[in-house]
């Protein structure tokens, strides 16, 4: 099925794995708007970037209004955004606990919401991104992994509450990938992680947008409320 | 605001909304309609869409953003979704208020 004429809202679009995710879906025809604090040097015909903080009902609101007022319609969105900060609990600020739980848990949700306000005549698919710090219960991330499992628990609660509009929801929970939220991150506590997994390498873009694609298919609007962990994680 | 006209927003919602299966109220919606509630034409679902419809149908024609269901809603010794003219009330509110911030 070809995807021209086809909308999303990518979230964290201007860097790593969500720029990847822009130039990819704009590659396969859809009409891509992206979103993040900063704005984006891409630049095609069918994107279109919108500087907002995913954790401003206002300005999330204001950004599903404009794709409703230009393109008429929304068939994906992808709640990319996400921050993360190691430290041990005992170090951690509730600052940054804030900050954490702002951006990946009430960012996520208000894109939903809004997102399936516009899809809910239409239906429409909605992509979370969980991580496996969650599922491994990984010593310093326990901020970042606690707000990757509400974002778990959104994305089960959402598939049912919008089940009925022909919405999916479903997660994709990537390994570490070569991006900035990875980077700064000692190499020893990387290879430990990557140890962990099944498959001991890392993550490429092309894994992640694969299982996103898999979400997309018009072939997977049975399949809902499903959380999908790369490298062998569950 | 004019109240008159938020009224028949509402109705006329109503009317391209239509009637839930099994709903036993007659014809035609007015101030009068129990929304929910005992009597109420609505189950807690179709008044989520139902109150998403008023939200948009209020953004096209005042070209302001409501938020209908919010903790003041919630809280108030009487429900703004019992009837239409409750409704009308609270939706005349919220939009003479937004459209003094805007």
């Amino acid at each position: 099925m070809s995807a021209a004429g086809r909308v999303m809202v990518i979230s964290g679009a201007r860097k790593g794995i969500g720029r990847h995710l822009a130039e990819h879906y704009l590659n396969a025809g859809w009409q891509v708007y992206g979103c993040s604090r900063s704005a984006s040097d891409l630049q095609q015909a069918n994107y279109r970037h919108v500087c907002a903080d995913v954790a401003d009902d206002s300005a999330v609101g204001a950004l599903f209004s404009l794709v409703r007022k230009e393109s008429g319609r929304l068939d994906a969105v992808i709640n990319n955004a996400g921050i993360a900060s190691m430290n041990h609990c005992l170090l951690t600020p509730s600052t940054t606990v804030r900050q954490v739980l702002a951006t990946n848990v009430e960012g996520t949700f208000l894109f939903c919401r809004e997102g399936a306000k516009v899809m809910r005549r239409t239906g429409g698919r909605i992509v979370n991104f969980a991580t496996v710090a969650t599922p491994l219960r990984l010593e310093g991330e326990a901020i970042y992994a606690a707000s990757k499992a509400a974002v778990v628990s959104l994305t089960q609660i959402l598939a049912h509450e919008l089940g009925a509009n022909g919405i999916t929801v479903n997660a994709v929970g990537p390994t570490p990938v070569q991006t900035d939220l990875t980077r700064s991150v000692p190499k020893e506590k990387m290879d430990a992680l990557l140890a962990r997994q099944a498959i001991n390498r890392w993550g490429e873009f092309s894994d992640v947008s694969n299982v996103v694609d898999f979400f997309l298919k018009p072939e997977s609007a049975f399949v809902t409320g499903q959380v999908i962990y790369l490298g062998g994680i569950s | 605001m004019d109240r008159t006209a938020v009224t028949q927003l509402l109705v006329d919602t109503l009317n391209d909304f239509g009637l839930p299966p099994g709903t036993k109220e007659e014809l035609p919606f007015s101030e009068t309609t129990i929304l929910f509630g005992p009597g109420g034409i609505f189950d807690s679902v179709s008044l989520v869409a139902f109150i998403l419809d008023v939200e948009d149908a209020v953004r096209d024609r005042y070209g302001v953003s409501i938020t209908l269901a919010d903790d003041r809603a919630m809280s108030q010794t009487r429900s703004p979704f019992r009837r239409v003219s409750n409704l009308a009330d609270y939706a005349t509110q919220l939009i003479t208020e937004q459209q003094a911030k805007s």
